[in-house]
C-alpha cells in the first residue's frame, strides 16, 4: 500500500470515485515532476562542477553561493531566447519533437520506488513498463533530426535510431538476470529481494546494463548523437529557446531516470543503514550519476560502426551468456545464497577477458592485456585530478601579476625626454604612430602624437627604436572600449595617463617590480 | 529489397568546432562513408607575403608571429635565420642557445595544443585539452617572462635575440623541465592505452612513407610514416648538432602514430632544453647589426624543423632595406594536401580525427 493509494482510499470516503482517483494522481504528478525537475537542476549543477574539478577547473561559481544558481541563470537565459523554426523544416514535427523526447523520460518515474511506499504506481510489470516507455524517446530525437531539415541533424537522427535499437537489446537482456533472481517484474519487489545488492550477484549484468544505459541516454563515450566535434550538436542543432530547454531537460531527466533504475535494480534501492531510505536512494542515484560524468570526462567517443559492433558483438552475446548462467544457477541454488557472488564475479572477469580477445583493432587482435585496462588507467588519472587544486583564477578579484617585461596595451610616453626624432614612427611595422613636430629652441617639439591601439601589434619595436628612453611599453592589461576611436590615444591622454612602465627593453627597471605570477614558480619560491 | 540511396554533400566549415579555424571541407557521404572530400581554404588570407615586401627586415618579424600563431618562436627563428644567411651575420653563442631553448619549448607547447585539440576531435570532453593547456600555460608564463608576450613573441632579432633572459628564468625553466616528464607520463596513462583511443586511431588514415615523401610532407606527420627525416638532424642549423636527442618515428603512419610521435617529441624536446641549459654560455645575446639593414643582392632560403614540419623562409634581396620577395614554405599547407587521400573511404568521425592529427594552423595555411 503506497502513499498514493492511501490518499485515494481516504478521499474515496468523501468524493465520487472518479474524483478520488483523479485528484491524488494529479497532485502526485505535480509533486513528482516538480521534484524531478529540481533534482535535474541539481544534476546539471553537480555535473558542471564535477566535470570542472576533473578538469582542474573550478566550474561555475558565480551565480549565487558556490554557483548553485547557475542552472537557474541558464534556464532564464534559454527561456528568453528567440524561438526559431527553420523555414524549410517541417513545422509540426519540429515543434512536437522536444515534447515527445521529454515525456517518456518523465514517465519512467511513475514506477521508480523512491522508498518502500513512495512510488507513483507500483505496477506488477514495472520493469516492462520502463523498457516500453524508454524506447519512445528515440521517436522525439528522430523527429527533431528530420523536422529540422538540416544535414547534421539528419545524420544524428539516423545514428540515434541505430544506437537506441541496438542498445535496447543488451539492456533488456541484462535485466533478465535480475528478474530471474528476484522472480518479479515489480520494482518494489526487486528492491525487497536485494538482501545482497544485485550488482554483486550479477556483476556482468550490472556492467552490461550500465554501459547500455549510458548508450541509451547518449552519455559519453556513446554521445554520437550530439558529437560536437563531428555533427556539432546533432539533432538539436536547429533548436533554441524553450524547445532546446526541453531537450536539455530530457537529457538530464533521462540520466536521472537511468541512474534511478540502476539503483533500483542493482544497488539495493532504498536499502541502507541509519539514514532514511529515500535519502539512501538519492545518495546512490548521485553516485551513479557521478560515475556517468566521471566516465564522460575521461573517454573519447566511439565511431558509429564501432558503437554498433560493440552492442551486437560484445554486449549482446555476453548478456545472453549471463542470462544462461543465471538460469543454470537458479536451478542449482534456487535461494541464491550470497556466497554465489564470488563465483559470479569470477565468471564475469573470465568472460570479459575471453571476450576482449575476440576484438580487433586495426586488423590485429587486441592483446590480452587490454580488457579495459587502458580505460581504467584513464579513469584513475581523471579521478586523481578531482583532488588537485583548480588552476583557474577568479579573475576580477584575483589578478595575476604580469611579467616585468610585459608588453601591455598602451605605451608610456615621457614627454620631457622625447626629442621628436620620429624613430618610433619609422620603426612601427603597422604605422600606427602618428607624430608631428615643429622646430623649437632645443630640438623638435612634439605637436601631435596619436597612436591607434586598435591596430597596434604591441611588438615593442618603437620602444627599441627610441634613442632617448622616452618610450616604454605599459604593464596594463585591461583596456576595453565599445568604440574603435576610443582606442586612438592622443598626446594629451599620453601625458595624463598613469605611467606604469614595463621593463621591456630596459631590464634595469625590473628590480623594483613585483614578481610575475607563475603557474610553476621556481623551486626556492614555492 | 534494394533501397535507393544517394550520396549527400555536407559542408564542414568554415565555421565548425573541429576545423581548427576557418577551414572548410566539402564532404560527400554515402551513409557515413566519405566518397569525396574537397578542402577549401583561403578564408584567413591576409597577404602577409606581399605585406612583408613593404616592411624593413626587422619589421617583418612581428608579422612572422602571425603565421603559425601556436609556434611564433619557431617562425621568428626561421625568418631570422634566413635574414642572417642573406646578410651573412654572425650570431653570438648565447643567443644561439637561447633560440634553441625557446624553439624547443615552443615545440612542446605546440604539440600539447595539437594533441589536446586532437583528442577533442576524437570526442573527449575537453579533459586532455585542459590538462595539456595547463602545461602549455606554464611555457607561456616562461615566454612572458623573457619577452613580455604570451602568444606573439617577436623575440628573435636579426643577429640574436631581443633580450637576455631574466634571473628568475632558469630556475623556473628548470622546475618546468623537471616536472614535464611526469606530466607526459600522465597523458600516457590517460590516453595511450585507452581502448577507445586505439580503436579510433589505429589503422585510421594511413599515410604510406612513399606517398608522404611524394607529397613533400614534413614534420611529425612524415616521421609517423616511418621516415626518419628531421631537419635538426638532416641539415643542422644553429647549434642543434651539439645536442644528443633521438628522432622518434612511427611504424604505420596512421593517426595513432602521428599522436604518438608528438608525445615522444615532447620528451625529446625536454631533453634538448635540459642540455641547452647546462651548456648555456655567458656573453652577448645580440651582435651589432646596422639599424637599417641592407643585405647584399641575392637570395637565401633557411628552413627549420618547426613543430609542424619544415618551415622555410625564402628571401630575395635587391640591396634595399626591404625584402624584394618574401616566401614562406608553410608546413601546415603542404601537410594538408594529402587530406583527401587520407580520408576517402573512412567515416565521418574519422575525417575529423585525421584532420586533427595533421595539426594545421589556418593562419599558416592561408597566410
Amino acid at each position: 500500500m503506497n502513499v498514493l493509494e492511501q490518499f485515494h482510499d481516504w478521499l474515496a470516503n468523501y468524493w465520487p470515485s472518479w474524483a478520488a482517483y483523479l485528484v491524488p494522481a494529479l497532485v502526485a504528478f505535480a509533486v513528482l515532476s516538480t521534484f524531478i525537475l529540481l533534482v535535474v537542476l541539481v544534476f546539471i549543477y553537480v555535473e558542471r562542477r564535477g566535470v570542472g574539478r576533473f578538469q582542474v577547473r573550478r566550474g561555475p561559481n558565480r551565480a549565487g553561493p558556490f554557483g548553485i544558481l547557475q542552472p537557474v541563470a541558464d534556464a532564464v537565459k534559454i527561456l528568453t531566447k528567440e524561438d526559431i523554426i527553420p523555414s524549410a523544416g517541417d513545422r509540426w514535427v519540429h515543434l512536437l519533437a522536444p515534447v515527445i523526447a521529454f515525456f517518456p523520460a518523465l514517465a519512467i518515474f511513475a514506477v521508480i520506488p523512491f522508498e518502500g511506499r513512495a512510488i507513483f504506481a507500483d505496477l506488477n510489470v514495472g520493469i516492462l513498463y520502463i523498457i516500453a516507455i524508454s524506447s519512445l524517446g528515440v521517436i522525439g530525437t528522430f523527429m527533431a533530426g528530420w523536422g529540422s531539415n538540416n544535414k547534421y541533424s539528419l545524420v544524428s537522427a539516423m545514428r540515434a535510431v541505430a544506437q537506441m535499437i541496438s542498445y535496447e537489446v543488451p539492456l533488456v537482456l541484462s535485466i533478465a538476470g535480475v528478474l530471474i533472481i528476484s522472480g518479479s517484474l515489480s520494482m518494489t519487489s526487486i528492491v525487497e529481494a536485494q538482501e545482497v545488492p544485485f550488482f554483486l550477484l550479477q556483476p556482468l549484468g550490472f556492467l552490461i546494463f550500465f554501459i547500455a544505459a549510458a548508450a541509451e541516454i547518449q552519455r559519453s563515450p556513446f554521445d554520437l548523437l550530439e558529437a560536437e566535434s563531428e555533427i556539432v550538436a546533432g539533432y538539436h542543432i536547429e533548436y533554441s529557446g524553450m524547445k532546446f530547454a526541453l531537450f536539455y531537460l530530457a537529457e538530464y531527466t533521462h540520466a536521472f531516470a537511468i541512474s534511478a533504475i540502476v539503483v533500483t535494480l542493482f544497488l539495493g534501492g532504498w536499502h541502507g543503514v541509519l539514514l532514511p531510505g529515500a535519502l539512501w536512494f538519492m545518495i546512490k542515484v548521485f553516485l551513479v550519476f557521478g560515475a556517468l560524468f566521471w566516465v564522460r570526462s575521461t573517454l573519447p567517443r566511439l565511431r558509429v560502426d564501432q558503437l554498433m559492433g560493440f552492442a551486437w558483438k560484445c554486449l549482446f552475446p555476453l548478456a545472453l551468456i549471463n542470462v544462461f548462467i543465471t538460469a543454470i544457477e537458479s536451478v542449482i541454488w534456487p535461494e541464491f545464497p550470497w556466497q554465489l557472488l564470488i563465483l559470479n564475479i569470477l565468471i564475469a572477469a573470465l568472460l570479459i577477458v575471453l571476450w576482449s580477445g575476440f576484438f580487433r583493432v586495426a586488423g590485429e587482435r587486441v592483446s590480452f592485456q587490454r580488457y579495459g585496462r587502458g580505460i581504467i588507467k584513464g579513469l584513475t588519472v581523471t579521478f586523481s585530478h578531482l583532488f588537485r587544486r583548480p588552476i583557474t583564477v577568479q579573475y576580477p578579484e584575483q589578478r595575476l601579476t604580469p611579467a616585468p617585461r610585459f608588453r601591455g596595451n598602451m605605451l608610456v610616453w615621457d614627454q620631457d625626454a622625447c626629442i621628436g626624432c620620429r624613430a618610433c614612427a619609422r620603426a612601427c611595422p603597422v604605422s600606427v604612430i602618428d607624430i608631428e613636430t615643429t622646430k623649437g629652441d632645443k630640438g623638435q617639439i612634439v605637436e601631435k602624437l596619436e597612436v591607434d591601439f586598435g591596430r597596434c601589434l604591441f611588438c615593442g619595436l618603437c620602444v627599441e627604436a627610441c634613442p632617448v628612453k622616452a618610450m616604454f611599453m605599459s604593464r596594463d592589461y585591461e583596456q576595453a572600449s565599445y568604440r574603435r576611436e576610443q582606442l586612438v590615444v592622443s598626446k594629451e591622454q599620453f601625458v595624463a595617463a598613469e605611467k606604469r612602465r614595463s621593463a621591456y627593453f630596459y631590464p634595469d627597471l625590473e628590480a623594483e617590480m613585483p614578481l610575475q605570477t607563475l603557474l610553476a614558480p621556481p623551486k626556492e619560491e614555492s | 529489397m534494394a533501397l535507393k540511396t544517394e550520396p549527400v554533400m555536407i559542408n564542414f566549415g568554415p565555421q565548425h568546432p573541429s576545423t581548427h579555424g576557418v577551414f572548410r571541407m566539402r564532404v560527400t557521404f554515402d551513409g557515413e562513408v566519405i566518397v569525396e572530400l574537397e578542402p577549401v581554404f583561403g578564408y584567413l588570407h591576409r597577404g602577409i607575403e606581399k605585406l612583408a615586401e613593404a616592411k624593413t627586415y626587422t619589421q617583418v618579424i612581428p608579422y612572422t608571429d602571425r603565421l603559425d600563431y601556436l609556434a611564433s618562436m619557431s617562425n621568428n627563428f626561421a625568418y631570422v635565420l634566413a635574414v642572417e644567411k642573406l646578410a651573412e651575420i654572425e650570431v653570438p653563442e648565447r643567443a644561439q642557445y637561447l633560440r634553441v631553448i625557446m624553439a624547443e619549448l615552443m615545440r612542446i607547447a605546440s604539440h600539447l595544443m595539437a594533441v589536446g585539440a586532437f583528442f577533442n576531435d576524437l570526442g573527449a570532453f575537453f579533459t586532455p585539452f585542459m590538462y595539456m593547456f595547463r602545461e602549455r600555460e606554464k611555457i607561456l608564463d616562461l615566454f612572458e617572462m623573457v619577452c613580455g608576450q604570451r602568444l606573439t613573441y617577436n623575440y628573435m632579432r636579426i643577429g640574436g635575440v631581443s633580450h637576455d633572459i631574466p634571473e628568475r628564468f632558469l630556475p623556473a625553466l628548470m622546475r618546468f623541465i623537471d616536472e614535464m616528464p611526469g606530466f607526459i607520463e600522465e597523458y600516457d596513462w590517460l590516453l595511450a592505452e585507452n581502448e577507445i583511443v586505439l580503436a579510433r586511431t589505429k589503422g585510421v588514415g594511413v599515410l604510406p612513407a612513399d606517398k608522404a615523401i611524394n607529397a613533400s610532407i614534413s614534420g611529425p606527420m612524415l616521421r609517423a610514416s616511418g621516415v626518419k627525416w628531421d631537419i635538426r638532424r638532416a641539415d643542422p642549423y644553429s647549434v642543434y648538432d651539439r645536442f644528443d636527442f633521438e628522432t622518434p618515428v612511427g611504424l604505420r603512419g596512421d593517426t595513432y602514430d602521428r599522436y604518438w610521435v608528438r608525445i615522444q617529441e615532447m620528451r625529446q624536446s625536454t631533453h634538448i632544453v635540459k642540455q641547452a641549459m647546462q651548456q648555456l654560455p655567458a656573453g652577448e645575446v645580440r651582435s651589432k647589426v646596422p639599424a637599417t639593414l641592407r643585405p647584399p643582392k641575392g637570395e637565401a632560403y633557411a628552413h627549420i624543423e618547426s613543430p609542424r614540419g619544415e618551415l622555410g623562409f625564402y628571401l630575395v634581396s635587391d640591396n634595399s632595406p626591404r625584402p624584394y620577395r618574401f616566401k614562406v614554405r608553410a608546413p601546415s599547407l603542404i601537410n594538408l594536401t594529402v587530406l583527401r587521400d587520407l580520408c576517402l573511404g573512412w567515416k565521418l568521425a574519422d575525417a575529423i580525427a585525421i584532420l586533427g592529427s595533421i595539426d594545421i594552423v589556418l593562419a599558416e595555411v592561408d597566410r
